[in-house]
C-alpha cells in the first residue's frame, strides 16, 4: 500500500486531476499561491496579492463578504424550500406548515432562511455604515457605491417579496399595506396625487393593480411575488452583485489609497482565503444555531377581513411604518423611501473632499460622518418608536407600559394651515410661515460666511428657543412641557441643520451645497412634523385638499 | 471594429472607388454613414419600445378573477341601531342610526388595514397606522388623508338591501344622500 503522501502525488499528477485543475505539483511558492488565485475561476475575481491593512478584521470587519456569504445560504435554504412549495392561497400555508412539521429538515431550513434573510438585511447595512465611514465611496468608486445602494434596495424588495410566501396574517397585511403604499405614487398610483384625476388612474389600471395583478392581494399576487422572489429579484441581484465585485478590483480595494504604492502586499492565497473561511465559518456556525434555537414566526392563515392588531412590518420597516404615521402615504411610504435611495446614491457627488479614503477618518471628515450617523440613529430611532413604543390600534404605549391598559379615545387632531385649519389661507399664511424657516436653513449657512464658535451658537438657540417657550407659556398659555418639545427639537435642528453645515459646507460650490441641504432641510422637516404631531396633535401643518398638498 | 476603424476603413473605400460621391456633395442620392446609422439605432430604440411597452402591457391581467362587489345583504328590517358587523366578511360595516341607514366599507382609507369597531368609544380604529373614524366614518385623528368609504345602497322590491362596493362616496353632503344614505325610520 503506497503512503499518503505518494498517492496524493499520483492523484493530484493523474491526467484527470490536471484536465480539472491548472498547474503542476504543488510546492507552495509564491508562485503556485499566485497561480492557485488566478487559475480557479472562483478565486480570480480576488487579486493575487493584497495589501496588508486590507487583511485587518478591524477595518472591514469582513461585511461585504458575510452578506455575499447569506446570500449562498439563502439561495441554498430558498432553492431546497422551493421543493416543497406551491405558491396557491390555502395550500401555501399548508406547504409552510408541513415544511414546520412533516418535512425532515424543514423547519431546520425554513428557520435558517428567515434569520439569515434578517441577518442579511443587517449586515448590508452594516456594509454600507462600515464603506461610509471609510471613505469607500470616493472617487474612482462613486459608481460602484450606487450599485451598493442598489443592491440594498434589492435586499429590502427581496425580505418583502419573501414576506407573502407563507401566507398567514403577517404576510397578508404586510403586503397590502406595502402595495397600498404604490398605489399612493403620485401621478402613477389611483390614491396618489394627480393619480386619478389627471392620470385616469383606477383601482385596475395603476402601478398597484401590476403589484397586486388584480384590486387585492390574492391568488395572482401570491404568484407574482414568488416569481420576483424565487427568480426575478434574485436574478437582477446576482447580476449586479458581480458587477459590484468586479469593481471593487477594478477600482482597487479601498484599503489602499492612491499613491500609496510602497506599501508590502502579501498572498492571497492563503492569507484572504483563510479569513474569508472563517468568517464564512464563524457565519454559518451562529446561524445554525440561531436556527436550531428559535423558530421561524407563523401567524395563523391569511384572513383578509381581520387585521391583527397591532399589526407589525418587520424590523426594518417600522422605521417606514413609523413615518406613515405622521405623512400621508405619498410622502412617507413613496417620496421618503425614493429620497433616501437617491440621497445615498448622491454622496459620492455632493462630497468632493478627497480626504479620509481608507480609514476611520472622524477628524478629517466631520460634517460628512455626523450627518450619515445622524441620519443612520435616526432611523434606527424611528425603528424602535415602531417596535416599542406602539400597542394595541397603534397607540403610543411606553415599553414598561401592558398593552391590556385602556387607553382614551385619542382627542381629534387639527390643521394649522388650510381651510379646515386655523390659519385659513394656505397659499397667503401657510407658504410665507413654513417657506421662510426652510429658506432660512436652506441658505443661512452659506450666508454667514464667519467662525462661528459652535458651542456658543448653540447656547444660543438653545437660549432661543427656552425664551420663545417660556412666552408661549405666558402670551399663549402654551404648556411648559410641549415648550419642552419645541426647545428640543429647535436647538436639535438649529445645530444639525443650520449650525453644522454653517461650520464645514459654506464653502461648498452652489450647486453640492444646495443638494446637500436639500437633504438636510427634508430630514429636518420629518422631526418638524413628528413634534408637531407628537407634541401638539397637528395633523398637517399645511394642506390643500384640492392639489393633495398635505404636509 | 471601433468607430476609429470604420471611419478609416470607410475613407479607404472612398479612396479606390473615385465613382462614388462625397456625402455631402450631392445630399439627394442617399444618407450619410451617421444618417444611416442614426436611423439605424433610432429604429432600434423604437422597437426596444414597443417590446418594452408589449411587456408592460401584459403585466396587466385581462381578466381577474374576484369576487362580485354586489351583494344581498338580507332584509333591512334586520339591521337593528348601531353597527352590524354581520358582513364584515364581505368587508362592510352597516350602520343603522334614527335618521336612516347607511354601510361603511371596512377598508382603512390609509393603507387598507381592517379597522376596529369600538362600541364603547363608538369609534373604527385601525390596528396598522392608529387612525380613527367616528360612527359617520369620518377621519378625526390619525393618518388617513380621507373619510371611510360609503357603498351605492339600494332596497329591492324583496325588501333585501342590495350593497354596491364599486360605486362609493367619501365627502359630505352627497355621502349623506341616497343612495349612499337611505332615510328610514
Amino acid at each position: 500500500m503506497p503512503d499518503l503522501e505518494e498517492l496524493k502525488s499520483e492523484v493530484v499528477n493523474s491526467q484527470i486531476w490536471r484536465s480539472i485543475f491548472r498547474g503542476g505539483l504543488w510546492s507552495d511558492t509564491p508562485r503556485d499561491r499566485a497561480n492557485h488565485m488566478i487559475g480557479n475561476v472562483w478565486l480570480h475575481i480576488q487579486p493575487a496579492k493584497v495589501r496588508k491593512r486590507a487583511l485587518e478584521w478591524t477595518y472591514t470587519w469582513g461585511l461585504g463578504g458575510i452578506s455575499f456569504f447569506l446570500f449562498l445560504v439563502l439561495v441554498a435554504s430558498g432553492v431546497l424550500l422551493m421543493f416543497y412549495y406551491r405558491p396557491v392561497p390555502g395550500l401555501a400555508f399548508r406547504d409552510i406548515k408541513d415544511l414546520t412539521y412533516a418535512v425532515t429538515l424543514g423547519k431546520f431550513l425554513r428557520n435558517i432562511h428567515r434569520w439569515a434573510a434578517q441577518a442579511m438585511v443587517l449586515i448590508v447595512i452594516l456594509h454600507m455604515l462600515r464603506v461610509f465611514l471609510t471613505g469607500g465611496y470616493k472617487r474612482p468608486r462613486e459608481f460602484n457605491w450606487c450599485v451598493g445602494v442598489i443592491l440594498l434596495t434589492l435586499t429590502l424588495f427581496l425580505s418583502f417579496t419573501g414576506y407573502l410566501l407563507p401566507w398567514d396574517q403577517l404576510a397578508l397585511w404586510a403586503v397590502t399595506v406595502g402595495t397600498n403604499m404604490a398605489g399612493a405614487t403620485p401621478f402613477l398610483g389611483n390614491a396618489g396625487p394627480f393619480g386619478a384625476s389627471l392620470m385616469h388612474m383606477q383601482m385596475n389600471n395603476d402601478i398597484r393593480f401590476v403589484l397586486l395583478g388584480g384590486t387585492t392581494v390574492g391568488a395572482n399576487t401570491l404568484v407574482r411575488f414568488y416569481v420576483l422572489h424565487c427568480v426575478a429579484v434574485p436574478l437582477l441581484l446576482g447580476v449586479l452583485i458581480i458587477l459590484h465585485f468586479w469593481r471593487v478590483r477594478k477600482d482597487g480595494f479601498s484599503a489602499a489609497p492612491y499613491g500609496d504604492v510602497t506599501e508590502p502586499k502579501l498572498d492571497t492565497w492563503p492569507n484572504l482565503i483563510k479569513r474569508e473561511y472563517i468568517a464564512a465559518a464563524a457565519c454559518l456556525l451562529v446561524l445554525m444555531v440561531w436556527a436550531l434555537l428559535v423558530n421561524a414566526p407563523l401567524d395563523v392563515i391569511a384572513n383578509p377581513h381581520a387585521t391583527p392588531n397591532p399589526e407589525k412590518a418587520p424590523w426594518y420597516f417600522v422605521g417606514l411604518q413609523e413615518m406613515l404615521v405622521y405623512f400621508d402615504p405619498w410622502i412617507a411610504g413613496v417620496m421618503v423611501p425614493n429620497l433616501i435611495i437617491v440621497g445615498l446614491m448622491a454622496i459620492p457627488f455632493i462630497d468632493p473632499s478627497p480626504k479620509g479614503v481608507g480609514r476611520y477618518a472622524f477628524k478629517e471628515r466631520p460634517f460628512a460622518n455626523t450627518m450619515f450617523l445622524m441620519g443612520i440613529i435616526m432611523w434606527f430611532c424611528f425603528i424602535f418608536m415602531g417596535e416599542f413604543c406602539r400597542g394595541p390600534n397603534f397607540v403610543w404605549y411606553w415599553p414598561w407600559q401592558s398593552w391590556l391598559m385602556q387607553k382614551p379615545a385619542p382627542p381629534p387632531t387639527w390643521n394649522l394651515f388650510g381651510p379646515t385649519g386655523v390659519g385659513k389661507f394656505p397659499l397667503a399664511l401657510g407658504l410665507p410661515a413654513l417657506g421662510l424657516p426652510v429658506l432660512a436653513i436652506m441658505f443661512l449657512p452659506k450666508l454667514i460666511q464667519k467662525n462661528l464658535s459652535l458651542a456658543k451658537a448653540a447656547l444660543a438657540c438653545f437660549a432661543g428657543f427656552v425664551v420663545v417657550a417660556f412666552a408661549l407659556r405666558y402670551g399663549a398659555h402654551v404648556p411648559l412641557s410641549q415648550g419642552a418639545w419645541i426647545v428640543f427639537f429647535g436647538t436639535f435642528i438649529s445645530f444639525f441643520g443650520v449650525l453644522i453645515p454653517q461650520r464645514h459646507i459654506r464653502g461648498l460650490d452652489w450647486a453640492r451645497y444646495l443638494v446637500t441641504m436639500v437633504l438636510v432641510v427634508c430630514t429636518m422637516g420629518l422631526l418638524v412634523k413628528i413634534c408637531a404631531r407628537l407634541a401638539f396633535n397637528i395633523k398637517y401643518l399645511v394642506t390643500i385638499p384640492s392639489v393633495f398638498l398635505n404636509v | 471594429m471601433s468607430e476609429d476603424q470604420l471611419k478609416s476603413s470607410a475613407s479607404v473605400a472612398s479612396a479606390v472607388s473615385p465613382v462614388k460621391p462625397p456625402p455631402s456633395a450631392k445630399p439627394s442620392s442617399g444618407m450619410s454613414r451617421g444618417q444611416f446609422l442614426l436611423a439605424g439605432y433610432g429604429a432600434l430604440a423604437a422597437f426596444g419600445a414597443v417590446i418594452a411597452g408589449s411587456v408592460g402591457r401584459f403585466f396587466f391581467p385581462n381578466v381577474i378573477y374576484e369576487p362580485s362587489a354586489i351583494f344581498n345583504a338580507g332584509s333591512v328590517k334586520d339591521f337593528n341601531s348601531g353597527v352590524s358587523l354581520k358582513w364584515i366578511n364581505k368587508q362592510v360595516w352597516v350602520v343603522r342610526t334614527s335618521k336612516g341607514l347607511y354601510a361603511l366599507i371596512a377598508i382603512c382609507r390609509h393603507l387598507g388595514c381592517t379597522p376596529n369597531w369600538f362600541q364603547d368609544q363608538q369609534l373604527f380604529k385601525c390596528p396598522c397606522h392608529g387612525s380613527v373614524y367616528n360612527l359617520q366614518g369620518t377621519i378625526i385623528a390619525g393618518p388617513a388623508p380621507r373619510n371611510l368609504w360609503r357603498p351605492h345602497l339600494e332596497i329591492a322590491t324583496t325588501g333585501d338591501l342590495i350593497i354596491d362596493k364599486s360605486i362609493v362616496q367619501d365627502s359630505s353632503p352627497m355621502r349623506d344622500e341616497p343612495p349612499f344614505f337611505l332615510p328610514i325610520s
